[in-house]
Order: structure tokens, then sequence, then C-alpha cells
């Protein structure tokens, strides 16, 4: 028991059967399961309205939701100062100058160091004496996540923290990401981007419509799924030989297939070579696939 | 959280101290004017037919004001510039606390780090703070100015006023953090308020509801009638404070943000 709870409380994440419906009736998370790995970059990959900020808002406690959420194995109120967050809306308080933002963060958060709040402004090239407000959208997200770096958290949450970033300064703050999980902290990252996730996700969960369709190791993708283009007429016996996404063009059939048994029964059939995917083309069969069984 | 809350409310707590601070201003530089209208009016209303004088009913008050320093301050201070200023002042001062943070998002950032026990009471009760010192400060500023002009004043009389003040400026500030709370929007916070504040003095013309008028509480008719503090409406405001303040907290508890 008490080394069950041990574990439990290394356990960054534990989401079981995470449901959100809010008040105007959209069933924006149907029963999310996640679990995050100590010293992991855990991307959440889905197209826009998947559900990714909802369930980060659950995870959160922003939100009223069912379902079970632990952080560390306790409920997050417990844990809080052990959290960073950047949300989708990068707004900090825009009276402030940058200087001052550290001394408020500092009284705010005993975990907050603002030396190194310092250096990622310097990164960053943020004056320190100018209002916030007066800041690009830019500069916005650079301060905001130079405060959320600046703070020891052992679980840090990116809600898409890279937008309206030059190309310089995203792989900087990839980096910067990547660099949590080098000093032993843990990461969920969500985005729609997914060159993103390639650069620095160990675990993707690939999300739609509310539900997690895949949770596996990027490497997992190549090793273990291939993608079997098949004629738009071919008479395709799915019961008997089931795959994991149908997505249908007009001109081809995408399957998306891991058992020998299927793969062999299509490849016979296939019109071209098949292809061993990247997470860009899973990503693209699985989201616009109108089967899903992973 | 007090630090960034009183550079969050700098600007609109300065507005208002510079505002009292005029209003002070003028009501003791006027003292000497209003002493001489007033005694001149009232040797001009002796002189009046005795019908005109039944018109104008009581005139004891032109006498006071022109003779008396003291109810010159109750009346001219507390119950005019600086009493019915407390509601405009208390709404201008609530009604972003919330919902500006709801509105600009801001609100996560505190929310990620503190639970939300702590995100409310440090709000809550750094604003209530700033409420109610600015209303004592000013409210004691009064006689203090008074005696500054070399008018024989003290300072009992503006204790009932005081303790008023304290309980309307309570009442007030719980009731607009709940629209605060509730309409997570300043623009529609600020109506709501505006509504209330215009509003209950218009649904208190209708008979048995003559209670809904907070003005004659705040600019303390009971006390300006020599009959000190009015317990009763001090226990009821003070009653619907508190239940607001749970109401408050209630409702910040299980929003969604």
């Amino acid at each position: 028991m008490l080394e069950r709870k041990l574990v439990e409380s290394q356990v960054p994440l534990h989401v079981k059967s995470l449901q959100k419906t809010y008040s105007n009736g959209v069933n924006a998370v149907r029963g999310v399961d996640l679990q995050l790995e100590e010293q992991q970059v855990h991307a959440l990959l889905g197209p826009n309205g998947a559900g990714k900020t909802t369930t980060i808002k659950s995870v959160l406690g922003f939100i009223r939701y069912e379902g079970d959420v632990k952080v560390f194995g306790q409920n997050i109120d417990r844990v809080r100062d052990r959290i960073a967050f950047v949300p989708e809306e990068k707004q900090f308080y825009d009276f402030l100058t940058p200087r001052k933002a550290l001394k408020w963060c500092q009284k705010l958060n005993p975990h907050f160091d603002p030396s190194r709040g310092m250096e990622f402004f310097a990164h960053f090239s943020l004056p320190l004496d100018k209002k916030i407000k007066s800041f690009s959208h830019g500069m916005k997200t650079s301060l905001y996540l130079s405060l959320t770096f600046a703070q020891q958290a052992d679980l840090y949450i990116f809600d898409e923290p890279t937008w309206g970033l030059d190309p310089i300064k995203r792989d900087d703050v990839l980096q910067m990401v990547r660099d949590r999980v080098i000093d032993g902290k843990t990461v969920l990252y969500t985005s729609h981007i997914i060159p993103e996730v390639q650069q620095i996700a160990d675990k993707v969960s690939i999300m739609a419509n509310g539900k997690i369709l895949f949770t596996g190791f990027l490497d997992e993708i190549k090793e273990r799924f291939r993608i079997v283009i098949v004629s738009p007429e071919a008479r395709l016996d799915l019961q008997q030989y089931p795959v994991m996404a149908v997505a249908r063009s007009r001109d081809q059939v995408s399957l998306l297939t891991d058992t020998d048994e299927s793969f062999e029964h299509f490849n016979r059939i296939s019109i071209s070579e098949p292809l061993v995917p990247g997470l860009e083309e899973f990503f693209q069969v699985l989201i616009r696939g109108d089967r899903h069984v992973l | 959280m007090f630090y960034k809350e009183f550079a969050e409310a700098r600007f609109r707590l300065l507005l208002f101290w510079g505002l009292f601070a005029i209003f002070l201003l003028v009501t003791v530089a006027l003292r000497p004017f209003i002493g001489d209208l007033m005694g001149q009016m009232e040797s001009e209303l002796g002189n009046m037919p005795a019908f005109l004088k039944n018109l104008l009913g009581d005139i004891s008050g032109i006498s006071r004001l022109a003779n008396d320093d003291n109810w010159y301050l109750l009346s001219q201070w507390h119950a005019k510039n600086l009493g019915q200023f407390i509601p405009l002042f208390v709404l201008v001062f609530t009604f972003p606390v919330f919902a500006r943070e709801t509105d600009k998002k801001t609100i996560y950032f505190l929310l990620a780090r503190k639970n939300r026990s702590s995100v409310f009471s440090g709000k809550f009760w750094s604003g209530l703070v700033f409420v109610l010192g600015t209303l004592a400060f000013f409210s004691l500023m009064g006689p203090l100015a008074m005696k500054m002009g070399g008018y024989a004043v003290g300072f009992a009389g503006t204790m009932p006023f005081l303790f008023q003040q304290m309980v309307s400026g309570f009442f007030l500030y719980t009731l607009f953090t709940l629209f605060s709370i509730v309409l997570g929007d300043p623009v529609k916070a600020v109506i709501a308020g505006i509504v209330v504040v215009l509003g209950t003095p218009f649904f208190s013309m209708i008979p048995n509801l003559g209670f809904l008028n907070v003005y004659n509480y705040i600019t303390g008719i009971h006390p300006l009638g020599g009959k000190g503090v009015d317990i009763w409406y001090s226990l009821g405001l003070g009653a619907s404070g508190a239940f607001l303040l749970w109401l408050d907290w209630k409702l910040f508890a299980r929003k969604e943000f």
C-alpha cells in the first residue's frame, strides 16, 4: 500500500476517464486517459478544437470536470508550487515592467529564481524598465516564457507556447523546453504544429474530437505502423481485416494498419509501396480517418 | 499579492484620493462664505410672511449651518461631499478587481500557481483594505482639516458617520465584487453596479421598500438627526455584507476560467 502510494506520488500526472461538457452542451473532452512519465516531454498533439486546452484546464483545476486527475499522486491544489504553466493566452500584467514582474513573482512563489529570470530576459533581449503594455506579441510571449522558465517546478505545462514567435526564438524556446527534461523535470506540451512535436517530444498523444486516439513513443510509430494506399474502388473487408484508420480522398484510400494479417491482405491490393509513416503522415491519416481503434 | 493589487489599483486610488482631497479643501475653504450666506438667509427668512415660512418648513438647519462648525462638517462633508460619492468610489474601485483579470486572462497566472482560496483572499482583502482605508482616512481628515482651518470642531460627531461609512463600504464592496466575479467583464460589472446605485433609490420610493435606499444610511441621516448610529440598519447591512462575502467566495471557488 505504502509502496503503491510512493509510486503514485512519483507519477507527475495521471488522468483517468476525464470528461468535460460545457454549459452550451459541447462535449469538449470525452473520456481521456493520460499518464506522464518522469523526465519526458509528453506532447498532446491535435487539431484546433481537439480538446487539448480543455484537458489542460481540467488538469489545472480551472474548470470543473468528471473523472480523476492526480498530480504527483495528489489533488492539484496540494502541489501547485511544483507546477509551472504557460497558457495559450500569454497575458501578463501590462502595468508592470519586466524588472518589477521579477520582484512580484519572487514574492508570489518561493521557488521563483529572479536571477534565472534575468538571464532569460537578456536572452530574449527584453528591456527591463519598459512597461509590458508597450511590448509586441512576441515580446509578451518571451516574457511569459522567461517568468515560467525561471520558476523551479517539477512539472511544466505548455499550451501552444511558441505561437507568435519568430523561427529563431521558436527554436530557442524548444531547446529551453527540452532543457527542462535534461534537468530532471517533466513537460506536458500541447501543439498543433507537428515539426515542433517531432523536435522535442519523447512521447506523443494524438487527440481529436475530445478523445485520445493514440499514445506512444515517436519511434514506435515507425516500428509498429504502415500506411497502405489502395484504390477508391477497392472492396475493403474491414470486418475480417481490421485497420486502425481509413482516410478517404478522391483518388485514393489510405489505410493505417499494424497487424501483420491486415497489412499482408491490403498490401496485395495496394496501388503503391506501403509507407513507413513519420509523425506527419501518421497524424494526417489518423485525424482524417473515419475509424479509430488504436 | 498586496503589492500587485496596489500597483494595479493605484490609478483609481489616486483619482479618488485627488478628488476627495479637492472636495475637502473646497469644503473647508467655503466655510466662511457659507456661514455668511446662511446668516444673510436666516435674517431674510425672519422677515418673511408667515405663510411663506410655513411653505419652507423647518429652517433650523440654515441657522445651524451659519453658526455651528460641527454641524457644517457633518452635513457638508460627511453627508454630502464625501458621503454621496462613496457608492461611486467603491464601484469604480471594485469592478475591475476580478473582472479585469478574467477578461484579460491574467487570472491564469495566479490560478496556476496558487489555490483558489489564496487568490480570492489575496485579492478580496487587499481591495477591502484599500476601500475602507481610503474611507477612514478621508472621514477622519474632515475634522482634522477643519481644525487646521481654525474651526472649533471635535472628532466625536464624526465617529458615528465613520462607523456607518465603514459598514456601507464593506457592504458595497462585497456587492460589487459579486458582479466582478459573476460577470467576468469589466464593462458589464460597472453597468450592473450603476444600475444598482441608481436603481435602489428609485425602488425605495415604493411603500415598504424604503430600506433599499442605502444612501440614507451612507450619508448619515440618523446621526445627522442626533440619533447616533443606526444600529438596526448597520446590523442588516453588515449581515448582508457577510452573506455576500460568503457568496463571493462560493461563486469564485466554482467559477470556470
